[in-house]
């Protein structure tokens, strides 16, 4: 025979149905979007992985700053590496009236295969084919024509490169660029007859047995690259393996790691929605308290209780498992993916059914539901059946002695103290909601600053209105002599891609005999004014563990000018090598002690001591003397290949390897807003959400447990307002106080999180969120909680008289 | 000079068509001021619903309450509301007490709501709770519960205490304590003290005895043989 207590189950589901419905509602939308979300990541994580079987993606690329002989491939084949030309031309273009540099290739074949959206790929002079994320984040569309180089160019592809799945102009980009930096595809006649503002003599290698390698066998194959090319007279000017190259790895990463943040979330919510169920269903055993005694009395068991009050809990939960699954896996994969291909170029997606995400989804947070509740119901269970008879189920610690108020306090301040003490479960629970609401709010308003902060930080160390960064050591200051001699050799380039090491050989030979210790020197005109106030810099990159995690941090180091006007508080000389302060929070970096900083491109690792922090909290970078940078990375003593200046240089576009500006950063900002503006709205408004049912179900379980009481107040006289007073002001002062009282918890956990989120990223983001973000969060929190206030100030109200007259026992 | 309370051709009735049933039909009864009035009945005479509607926790469908010369009938959820603050004080069969208020508290409960309150502590020690003031309702037994639950509603110095079975779940001796309690602030204070009640001899204290059968008053009785609480028996 079935328990005849299960006729109960539909009637307390109607009778609390706003209850149920709040639970409901806020599990199966956690769920949906979980599901959506995971689901849609985790094919594109699946999609992501198979990108270089199905687009024959390189294993790594290295440029050098012509093109390579017969020799070095030769030399290469000899280490199991065989190469294909990549070469890019970078030209800027105007397109929706911004300054735009396209990356242009021309067709593959057989390697770092795009994936086609719309149209095809190019077949005729005058054709070109752009990145997709690019195109949908600008007016231009397939058939519209662009003007590189003075010729147009029709659009006839919407494609993605599978070594650009995200837009990073340069590896050492902070983020990727889909605003004003996107690549397309020529035919290699085109290609050939484009002459490119910098030309990239870009090879792709590939490596036999590249997937049996380990990281650190992948770091030695690309010493091994570059020294075999050195040796065979070619000069590499960057080489990255494709785990090292943000282009090609940085989006499927980050979609692996928002998985995991995801995950973590997602069961913090679960295990406070299952103890709000704890709670509310407690509340029920207390007021059904003499019942559950009568049943104890009569022969039921612990068990058989224990059982029906978790049925409701399993059926909503149940319910919410499969409602927000269906509508996760129905209707929220595409939006979830799109903040992903918003972002990223990836190829079109596959959704892929996968049972751990449905596990992940269903199973788990189903069982954290019910062994919370089974462990929290069991011990609300403990009582006798006489402690159940007494409605003494709240003190079945033995006698307590309660709370002792001194009379001092009025009394409407230890009624309070009483209304708290009382539902202190309650409120527990609903402070632990609100530190994951708190964090999602703050995380979600904050990090729009962060950013801000962060480009502010890195505008701040920016030493001059331009760095220029060079491919070579380019004198600006050579004599007219010297600067004569370049300029005829620039008149003997052909005009194709750059000179030859032949060329460079014979013309040299020719005009100067023996040039190896002479810089070459630059043939702009540049004002002697402007020549005085440049200074000569040198720039490398070597890498440093992260403080926690495997990841390692790229830090570019800077070899200055002892004394530079540039850096005037910078005191790099005595061979002092100085830390940015963001390598403090980032590595763990402290003054006085050696680190392992390790150079991939010589596959040596430098042992360097930090004698003392410099910058902003943003800055991740090393300084140290020109002449230490060369010592320490065994450059010619006069070796530099940058320079810092104030005023624009005239410099030779051939030696150019990028220029630095405070618009740059700029850029990074309106990136980073547009990757991540509308993730954290979403975050923004998820949290509002849980503010709003998790104070409504914990609050509105006060008050209905107070309903005999309040019943009471009114007999007695007590006007609504000053029942208020009593009870919601309780509430609201509990709620005001843990809005505040969560914010130091909530702020270490915000920077927690975004120490995560932001792990990646070059450069350190200094989380600080200002006193008015505090406020704002308790603001939209408190706000949010006046909405349920005024629930509660309606169900005061309609607590009738005859509660108080219902006969207790 | 007017009676303190005067009820006229009182009805009232619960539930709709074939299910309806008449409690009260047509109750007339008039107490003076400082009366102790002891209303007698079996259950569902329509002792307890008299007791709601003259303490206004239910409209009466017809006829007319004047209680110191307000007219209940008259008065809506708010009125009624007053005229509780300012003119009542009850007792409950079940004491009522709110469980996480020590008895001080509950006490302290309605004499928030006085602007002239007896003096707590003097009631506390009147009502032989000064050394339980502390204690929570769960903590002491049930007969310094139903004394907690008579000072609350003393505190405020009400002119009608209505008592809706002060001593039904108290044993004899406790009971009689109580009654005598009752006896005590109705004489102290001169407040009008109206007690529901099955126990016919607990009438004998009463200055008047209603008797209700089938919602009509059967039996209204000035007791002029009162006899102190402490010397009744049953």
């Amino acid at each position: 025979m079935r328990c005849p207590l299960n006729k109960r189950h539909l009637r307390e589901l109607r009778h609390n149905l706003g209850r149920y419905i709040g639970i409901f509602a806020l599990m199966a939308a956690s769920i949906a979007m979980v599901a959506g979300f995971l689901a849609g990541a985790s094919s594109i994580e699946k999609m992501f992985n198979e990108i270089p079987e199905t687009y024959h993606t390189e294993n790594g690329h290295f440029v050098t700053n012509d093109k390579i002989g017969r020799n070095a491939e030769s030399a290469l084949a000899d280490i199991g590496v065989s190469v294909r030309e990549n070469f890019s031309h970078d030209i800027t273009t105007t397109i929706d009236d911004r300054q735009t540099n396209v990356r242009v290739f021309a067709n593959r074949d057989g390697f770092n295969l795009p994936a086609i959206y719309e149209g095809r790929l190019p077949e005729a002079a005058g054709e070109i084919a752009l990145d997709d994320t690019f195109l949908a984040k600008h007016s231009v569309k397939l058939g519209d024509t662009i003007r590189i180089e003075g010729k147009d160019f029709t659009i006839v592809g919407d494609v993605v490169l599978s070594d650009y799945t995200a837009l990073f102009e340069r590896n050492e980009d902070f983020v990727m660029n889909t605003l004003t930096f996107t690549v397309g595809l020529v035919t290699q006649e085109s290609w050939n007859a484009l002459k490119g503002d910098v030309t990239s003599y870009d090879y792709a290698y590939y490596v036999e047995g590249y997937d049996d390698l380990t990281t650190a066998e992948r770091v030695d194959k690309q010493v091994d690259i570059a020294k075999a090319l050195t040796n065979a007279g070619a000069r590499v000017t960057d080489i990255v393996d494709m785990w090292s190259n943000q282009a090609f790895f940085y989006a499927g990463e980050d979609v692996t790691h928002d998985q995991a943040m995801f995950r973590v979330l997602f069961y913090l919510i679960i295990i406070v929605m299952a103890f709000i169920f704890v709670v509310l269903t407690s509340a029920t055993i207390e007021e059904e308290s003499a019942v559950i005694g009568t049943l104890l009395a009569s022969g039921y068991n612990k068990g058989e209780l224990l059982r029906h009050y978790l049925f409701l809990p399993a059926a909503v939960g149940i319910a919410a498992c499969a409602v927000g699954n269906a509508v996760g896996y129905g209707l929220f994969i595409t939006p979830f993916s799109g903040l992903y291909y918003n972002s990223y170029s990836f190829p079109p997606l596959t959704v892929r059914f996968d049972a751990s995400i449905f596990v992940l989804t269903t199973v788990v947070p189903f069982v954290i539901l019910m062994v919370v509740n089974a462990v929290g119901l069991a011990l609300k269970l403990r009582c006798t059946p006489i402690q159940f008879l007494r409605h003494d189920t709240r003190r079945h610690r033995k006698a307590g002695k309660g709370l002792q108020l001194p009379e001092r306090w009025g009394y409407i301040m230890r009624f309070r103290i009483r209304v708290f003490t009382r539902n202190i479960s309650h409120f527990a629970t609903l402070f632990a909601g609100i530190l994951i609401a708190s964090l999602l709010l703050i995380f979600g308003l904050g990090m729009q600053m962060v950013i801000e902060d962060y480009v502010q930080d890195m505008e701040d160390d920016l030493p001059a209105a331009y760095t220029y960064s060079l491919k070579a050591p380019l004198e600006i200051d050579a004599s007219a002599d010297k600067r004569a001699e370049y300029v005829l050799m620039n008149m003997m380039d052909t005009g194709n891609a750059g000179h030859s090491d032949e060329q460079m050989n014979v013309i040299t030979s020719n005009l100067m005999g023996d040039v190896d210790d002479i810089h070459p020197a630059n043939t702009g005109d540049i004002p002697d004014d402007v020549k005085a106030q440049a200074e000569k810099i040198a720039m490398g990159q070597v890498e440093l563990a992260h403080k926690w995690g495997d990841l390692t941090e790229t830090i570019t180091v800077y070899g200055i000018q002892e004394g530079s006007r540039y850096w005037p508080d910078f005191d790099v000389s005595g061979g002092a090598v100085l830390a940015g302060q963001g390598l403090v929070a980032k590595c763990n970096v402290e003054v006085g002690s050696t680190y392992p900083f390790f150079d991939k491109y010589a596959g040596e690792t430098h042992e360097l001591t930090v004698s003392g922090l410099v910058g902003e909290p943003a800055n991740t970078n090393l300084y140290m003397s020109l002449d230490t940078f060369n010592r320490v990375f065994d450059n010619e003593p006069d070796y530099f290949n940058g320079y810092v200046s104030d005023e624009e240089l005239n410099l030779d576009d051939d030696y150019v390897a990028s220029v630095l500006t405070v618009e740059d950063m700029r850029k990074i900002a309106n990136q980073m807003d547009d990757s991540m503006g509308e993730m954290m709205d979403m975050v923004v408004y998820m949290a509002v959400v849980i503010y709003f049912i998790m104070m409504y179900l914990l609050t509105k379980t006060v008050i209905d447990r107070s309903a005999r009481s309040i019943s009471y107040m009114k007999v007695f006289g007590y006007r609504d307002r000053e029942i208020n007073k009593l009870y919601v002001r309780s509430i609201t002062i509990t709620v005001a106080v843990s809005l505040v009282v969560s914010l130091p918890i909530v702020i270490w956990a915000v920077c927690l999180f975004a120490e995560v989120v932001f792990m990646n990223y070059s450069g350190n983001f200094a989380i600080n969120i200002p006193f008015w973000l505090m406020a704002e969060s308790v603001a939209i929190g408190f706000a949010t909680y006046l909405v349920v206030a005024l629930f509660h100030v309606r169900a005061i109200k309609r607590v009738r008289l005859e509660e108080a007259l219902k006969v207790q026992e | 000079m007017s009676a303190y309370l005067q009820i006229h051709d009182l009805h009232k009735g619960f539930g709709e068509g074939e299910a309806r049933v008449e409690v009260l039909r047509g109750m007339d009864v008039e107490l003076e001021k400082g009366e102790i009035c002891v209303l007698l009945g079996p259950s569902g005479s329509g002792k307890s619903t008299f007791l709601d509607l003259v303490g206004g926790l239910e409209p009466a469908d017809s006829g007319s309450i004047v209680v110191n010369g307000t007219e209940l009938t008259a008065l809506n959820a708010k009125q009624l509301g007053e005229y509780r603050r300012r003119e009542l004080g009850f007792v409950f069969q079940f004491y009522n007490l709110v469980p996480d208020l020590t008895i001080r508290e509950n006490i302290e409960a309605t004499e928030y709501l006085s602007k002239k309150p007896l003096p707590l502590d003097d009631l506390l020690r009147g009502l032989g709770l000064w050394d339980q003031r502390n204690k929570f309702p769960r903590q002491v037994s049930g007969g310094q519960q139903q004394r907690c639950a008579i000072g609350r509603a003393l505190v405020k110095n009400p002119g009608l205490l209505l008592c809706d079975e002060p001593t039904g779940a108290l044993d004899y001796e406790t009971s009689k304590e109580i009654l005598a309690l009752i006896e005590q602030v109705n004489r102290q204070y001169g407040c009008t003290v109206i007690i529901v009640t099955h126990n016919d001899a607990i009438g004998k204290m009463a200055h008047r005895i209603l008797r209700l059968r089938d919602g009509v008053i059967a039996e209204n009785t000035l007791n002029d043989q009162v006899i102190p609480a402490e010397m009744l028996e049953w």
